[in-house]
């Protein structure tokens, strides 16, 4: 579109790999249409399909980044069931239609703990004051969810032991500095 | 090194490597070991940051570098709109302009022919007066000639409606498929009335979906679920079926709605899914009809059928 060259799905699948954004915005163009005009003609608005796009662009990118995942079906594919999953989600939240969820859903036992946005917004901001490595670092292993082998390889750690070292180090590093703004008590939701 | 060792063992959880009784005891601990709990809440809060921190890069990147969301869709009506506005109001100010020079050449030959017809007439004596007055309709054709003046452009630019595609966002509306008798799909021209497709029945199929999973948790988006969950919903997709006056063969489908064209005997027609991905929940749908099958191309276009020749994939629909 517009000059850009369109990338086939090995193509993002590599590109997506090495980590070159460039990869998203083929993936946001590619699929704009189709996305906007499902969610155009199911009760949505223009900000909802920008939104639920960029969703499911970055759900596909952590997907595809993780080594365990095989293409099966077009990333097209994909991404529109992606997004179709996320837009009646929304819906169902926003109480805007009846809910598509039956009784087939078994009862999830959620341990997580209750995080307010504010606090994760704090996160956010400690992670830019780590250098730039531990920051790839704990976005590959947390994020894209890649295992210590090729984080070291793709890091040019001497071996799959530094590197895991190394995320500890950094991990530890942001916890402290979140947990210096927090009293013990706010980690419980 | 112990505490190392926790939060390895906190990175198993939440990457759902821990199984059987290691999964069991870790759920058993986390309820009942207050410290723990507080450890594994700050854990969390800390990875949800940093999953948080990668999301909003890459939202910006696209934000940033997608040239569709500030442009719009090349193909969208406005922009088609605006193209042709455009296109219209150079074609009007070419034509006005071009009218223009037409106008000042036909000045200018009759200023000639006038001039020429003045020389004779000052070569003749008698009568001067006649001749004068013949110049006058000639001026009154060129006023009348006159090129379109600006203003006019403008207003003719002002009668073209752009419609903005996007304050056209309708609910999608299905009608009642037990009060459809014979629609009519047609647009209707007063002089030349179009023969079109006639939708002839209608049905609702319900597809009950099922992701299984087993001895696996699901830590995306934060939500961590006890092992051996099946996850599912049901969909429910109107089925629609049309016959076309030129016996067209094919169908469209949206994800809800299937509209079938060329296929008569709707008792035979059923749908099928296949799971692609359990974790993102994608799926495809297969229409069957008889014994054959054919996959669905879910785009909201029209498509031919497709016959489904893996034995693999027949297999594992029926």
């Amino acid at each position: 579109m517009w000059g850009r060259k369109e990338w086939d799905d090995d193509t993002l699948v590599i590109e997506i790999r090495k980590g070159n954004k460039e990869a998203l915005v083929h993936l946001y163009e590619g699929n704009y249409a189709a996305i906007r005009s499902y969610i155009l003609k199911n009760s949505g608005g223009p900000d909802d399909v920008e939104d639920i796009l960029q969703e499911a662009v970055i759900a596909i990118w952590q997907k595809v980044a993780h080594p365990e995942f095989e293409l099966t079906a077009k990333l097209s594919t994909f991404l529109f069931a992606i997004a179709k999953n996320l837009w009646l989600k929304a819906l169902n939240k926003a109480k805007r239609t009846e809910a598509m969820e039956d009784h087939h859903e078994a009862k999830a036992i959620s341990t997580a703990p209750h995080i307010e946005s504010k606090d994760l917004q704090i996160v956010v901001q400690y992670m830019d004051k780590l250098g730039d490595t531990c920051k790839r670092l704990l976005h590959l292993f947390y994020f894209e969810e890649q295992d210590m082998k090729e984080i070291a390889v793709q890091l040019s750690f001497a071996n799959s032991d530094t590197a895991k070292a190394k995320k500890y180090q950094c991990f530890k590093k942001l916890e402290h500095l979140v947990k210096e703004h927090f009293t013990k008590s706010d980690f419980i939701g | 090194m112990e505490d190392q060792n926790k939060y390895d063992l906190f990175d198993r959880y939440i990457r759902g490597e821990l199984n059987g009784e290691q999964l069991d005891k870790f759920l058993e601990r986390l309820e009942s070991d207050l410290a723990f709990k507080e450890e594994y809440a700050s854990y969390h809060l800390v990875v949800e940051g940093i999953r948080e921190h990668e999301r909003q890069e890459l939202r910006t990147y696209m934000e940033q570098k997608a040239r569709v969301r500030f442009m719009g869709n090349p193909w969208s009506k406005t922009w088609t709109y605006a193209s042709a506005a455009v296109v219209m109001a150079f074609g009007v100010l070419y034509i006005a302009l071009d009218q223009k020079n037409g106008n000042e050449a036909v000045a200018v030959k009759e200023q000639q022919k006038k001039q020429a017809l003045n020389d004779t007439l000052h070569e003749m004596p008698e009568p001067e007066k006649e001749n004068v007055a013949m110049e006058a309709p000639i001026a009154e054709t060129i006023t009348e000639q006159a090129p379109v003046p600006a203003a006019e452009i403008v207003e003719e630019e002002q009668y073209i409606d752009i419609d903005d595609p996007l304050e056209e966002a309708e609910e999608m509306v299905y009608p009642d498929p037990l009060n459809n008798e014979g629609l009519v799909r047609m647009e209707q021209d007063d002089e030349l009335p179009v023969k079109a497709d006639t939708r002839v029945y209608d049905t609702v199929v319900s597809l009950a979906l099922s992701f299984d999973k087993e001895n696996k948790v699901d830590t995306a988006h934060a939500e961590i679920v006890k092992k051996k969950e099946i996850k599912g919903r049901t969909e429910k997709i109107v089925v629609q079926f049309w016959k076309s006056p030129i016996n067209y063969k094919g169908y469209l489908f949206d994800g809800r709605k299937l509209e079938v064209f060329g296929l008569d005997t709707f008792s035979q027609v059923s749908l099928r899914y296949r799971v692609l991905n359990v974790d993102l929940q994608v799926y495809e749908v297969y229409l069957k009809y008889g014994e054959t099958y054919f996959k669905l191309v879910e785009d909201n276009r029209y498509h031919a059928y497709v016959k489904v020749k893996d034995p693999m994939i027949i297999e594992e629909l029926k």
